[in-house]
């Protein structure tokens, strides 16, 4: 995880103690943080990753989380992955 | 008739429905694609099995209609001639023509339908321009073929497979196989060592991941987000691989049984591999090619037969009444164990194995519940495309060219509501097809916009609910034009018309009789259609959202509760009793500041939200339970809005939000217009679930 300003850097690749990690820190700074951005370029190590930014999107729909932008994202892992009831 | 005569006679009946149902639908899917010569031989299927069932039921005027239909479709499949407009035109009426012919046959009244000799001199005048001859042997031929290779009562193809199947299938790659996977995993699957990513990182490794598809739906916000507990409810994995069915079913050992499914969906084509060897100089190769070819026809045999197999246990027909029994039970199961779950001696339980069963118990009955109310879930998709007949229909009596463009076709909502939903959808669109869109082209071209007008039919979830939304790039909807209507109608007086929004203005369309239009034409313009939608959606306890904007276009927004036999709610304390108010209908909930409290002499007490007046309503007022008067101040206020906008109930004491079990009031409750049912809650207490729309009903 890597700090940069309002926007936040995490990647795919986060193990379950480091998306604890970036849960305990976004809780509390959700006002300030305006953008998440999301390393694809390696494999989801947990898809715990993937439900916390759900939640941060669902609590802070202004939020730009770059994997999450539209219904479908392109992945060269697991094809196109689509998300519903964002 | 003798009893078992006659329990045929309604088993054709409902199955002539069911076949009858959906052929307007085909229909016009085929003039969409006309090359897809499948659809017109499945509509085909449907016209010859009518036929032979209703000529031996005695339905003989029907199966009559239905061999001269047969004649011209199989025209048409077994020919290469462009099929024109007017000749879809002629097999929609002539679906109508059916329609209409069983109705009087089940009512075994005389006469015909009005399109009967239109039609059917129609269709005389296209079979008497060939050589119908020829064209009966090859047709006898090729029905030959279709009933020896198929099953034939799975006459849905789309049951075998989806559209978005055909695609993933026609990118697997020679010898590859398309698997469907779908992860279901249960809230504690991580701290089981669950996690869908391994699962799917193990799956690519034997195969290439084709798509993916994740539901949020559970998902929560921050501030309830519990880490660790899975809040994904489904992910369904496409995956193309060359390995076998067995090697992933391995993958998935230490997961429940009810937490995945894996279908094998079909193979990928092989055609581009038999050209190839197809060479003289690689003649041993094509020899050794033939037998693999053989072989694996034969495996491919096999799978059919799997597949067809795994079709026929999957889909069930069932009484919904039996269905509604079944989930009525449930409830009943899901309200003992919150009872025992509640019971103080229970809670009070130090035995780790008893409560570990007990938690085992409270899970398993909530999948139970999940699963019962999943069976009543059916994509709106059927509906959603009947509505292109409504929209082809009312462009050919309209002469306007309208696009319908559907999406969200797969959500699911309840099969109760899905039967109610067809009409008012009917009207919602063809209001904004009649009066929405622009009268000709010419005012469309002026405007700058193209010259075929757009409506978007769209479902999804939305916190809880079912959205279904119809929107239209048209003229827009004048409020001034709604406000001196309802003024006049003497539905709100001209100095509370001020004070409305435009979208309480809109909501005035919604009344009975009500209608702007200049011209009544048949569609629309009577004002009966959108109290068709309005009834509705009280039965369902759903509302309507109507946005517009001059010149730009209207949008209705439909909105109704996943289902009617659960509830989502927040309960509330008043005085000694627990009430229910509909999330739905919430706006938020707030502990409103002295100073922004005001009374009017006779016109009650309000609180200032922000830039609003709400009127606040005391509850224990409202339902006579007493005469206390607590300080605005001191107490919460729940802002609520129903179809005349927003008001604050007041009440004791938020006490959370809670899905419950819908139960209906007895005759004696049945009168009273505040609340709509009851729930039994854990600890045994009865909550009456209040009625939003008939809580403070004179704002306007």
């Amino acid at each position: 995880m890597i700090v940069d300003g309002e926007n936040l850097i995490v990647s795919c690749d986060e193990a379950q103690d480091e998306i604890e990690e970036l849960y305990d820190f976004i809780k509390p700074r959700l006002d300030y943080i305006e953008s998440i951005t999301v390393e694809s370029d390696v494999k989801l190590a947990s898809s715990l990753l993937l439900q916390l930014l759900v939640s941060i999107k669902k609590s802070k729909p202004s939020m730009n989380i770059s994997i999450l932008g539209g219904e479908v994202h392109e992945s060269k892992f697991y094809g196109a992955m689509y998300w519903s009831n964002l | 008739m003798s009893d078992k005569r006659e329990r045929l006679r309604a088993i054709f009946v409902e199955e002539a429905g069911e076949i009858i149902e959906d052929l307007d639908v085909k229909i016009i899917n085929f003039e969409e694609t006309p090359e897809d010569k499948d659809i017109l031989n499945d509509i085909f299927r449907g016209i010859h099995t009518l036929k032979g069932s209703a000529n031996s039921f005695g339905f003989t005027r029907l199966g009559e209609y239905v061999h001269h239909f047969e004649d011209v479709l199989d025209y048409y499949r077994t020919d290469d001639t462009e099929i024109s407009k007017d000749v879809i035109d002629l097999f929609l009426d002539s679906v109508d023509v059916v329609k209409e012919m069983l109705q009087i046959e089940i009512d075994e009244s005389d006469g015909f339908p009005e399109k009967y000799d239109e039609t059917l001199s129609l269709i005389r005048e296209i079979i008497s321009n060939k050589d119908t001859n020829l064209l009966k042997t090859k047709s006898i031929i090729d029905l030959g073929d279709e009933f020896s290779n198929e099953n034939f009562s799975d006459t849905d193809s789309s049951i075998v497979a989806k559209l978005d199947e055909s695609y993933m299938l026609a990118q697997c790659q020679n010898g590859e196989k398309l698997y469907k996977v779908e992860l279901l995993f249960e809230d504690d699957s991580f701290t089981r060592g669950l996690d869908h990513a391994n699962f799917l990182n193990i799956l690519g490794q034997n195969g290439r991941v084709l798509g993916t598809s994740w539901d949020f739906i559970n998902v929560p916000l921050l501030d309830s987000f519990e880490f660790r507990k899975n809040y994904i409810r489904n992910i369904l994995i496409y995956i193309a691989s060359s390995e076998q069915i067995e090697l992933f079913q391995d993958i998935f050992e230490f997961a429940e049984e009810q937490e995945w499914t894996l279908v094998e969906v079909g193979q990928g084509d092989r055609k581009e591999e038999t050209v190839a060897l197809d060479t003289e100089t690689h003649k041993e190769l094509k020899e050794e090619a033939v037998v693999e070819k053989k072989e694996i026809k034969d495996e491919q045999k096999k799978e059919e037969v799997k597949k067809t197999q795994l079709v026929k246990r999957s889909f069930v027909k069932i009484d919904t009444e039996k269905l509604d029994d079944l989930f009525d039970s449930v409830g009943e199961l899901v309200i003992s164990q919150n009872f025992l779950m509640e019971n103080e001696a229970v809670r009070q339980l130090e035995d780790v194995d008893l409560k570990r069963n007990l938690e085992t118990l409270y899970k398993i009955t909530r999948l139970i519940q999940n699963r019962v109310m999943g069976l009543r879930m059916v994509p709106i998709r059927d509906i959603f495309e009947k509505m292109k007949r409504v929209v082809r229909d009312v462009n050919k009596k309209t002469g306007k060219d309208a696009d319908l463009i559907l999406s969200g076709e797969d959500t699911e909502i309840d099969k109760t509501m899905i039967d109610k939903l067809a009409d008012p959808l009917i009207h919602v669109i063809r209001n904004a097809l009649d009066h929405g869109l622009e009268a000709d082209k010419e005012q469309r071209i002026n405007a700058g916009k193209s010259v075929t007008g757009k409506v978007h039919l769209k479902a999804y979830h939305q916190g809880g609910n079912i959205v279904i939304e119809v929107r239209d790039d048209g003229r827009g909807i004048d409020p001034k034009k709604i406000l001196t209507k309802a003024i006049e109608r003497g539905l709100v007086t001209e100095s509370e018309g001020a004070n409305l929004t435009d979208k309480q203005i809109f909501q005035f369309i919604m009344h009975a009789g009500f209608s702007t239009a200049e011209k009544v034409t048949d569609l629309s313009g009577r004002g009966v259609g959108l109290d068709v939608v309005k009834s509705f959606l009280e039965t369902m306890r759903g509302k309507v959202e109507i946005n517009s904007k001059m010149g730009e276009g209207s949008s209705f927004k439909i909105m109704l509760p996943l289902t009617l036999a659960i509830i989502d709610g927040m309960l509330v304390r008043t005085s000694d009793e627990i009430m229910i108010i509909p999330t739905l209908s919430i706006v938020e909930s707030f502990r409103p500041l002295k100073n922004s409290i005001h009374t009017a002499k006779g016109e009650g007490e309000y609180v200032k939200l922000r830039d609003e007046l709400l009127p606040v309503v005391r509850l224990n007022h409202i339902l006579d339970i007493s005469k206390e008067s607590v300080e605005i101040s001191e107490a919460t206020l729940v802002s609520v809005e129903n179809k005349n906008g927003k008001f604050a109930i007041l009440v004791d004491e938020l006490i959370g939000r809670q899905q419950v079990v819908v139960k209906s009031l007895g005759k004696a409750l049945a009168g009273i217009k505040e609340v709509t049912g009851g729930a039994v809650l854990g600890n045994g207490d009865i909550a009456l679930i209040l009625n939003v729309d008939e809580l403070h009903t004179n704002m306007v």
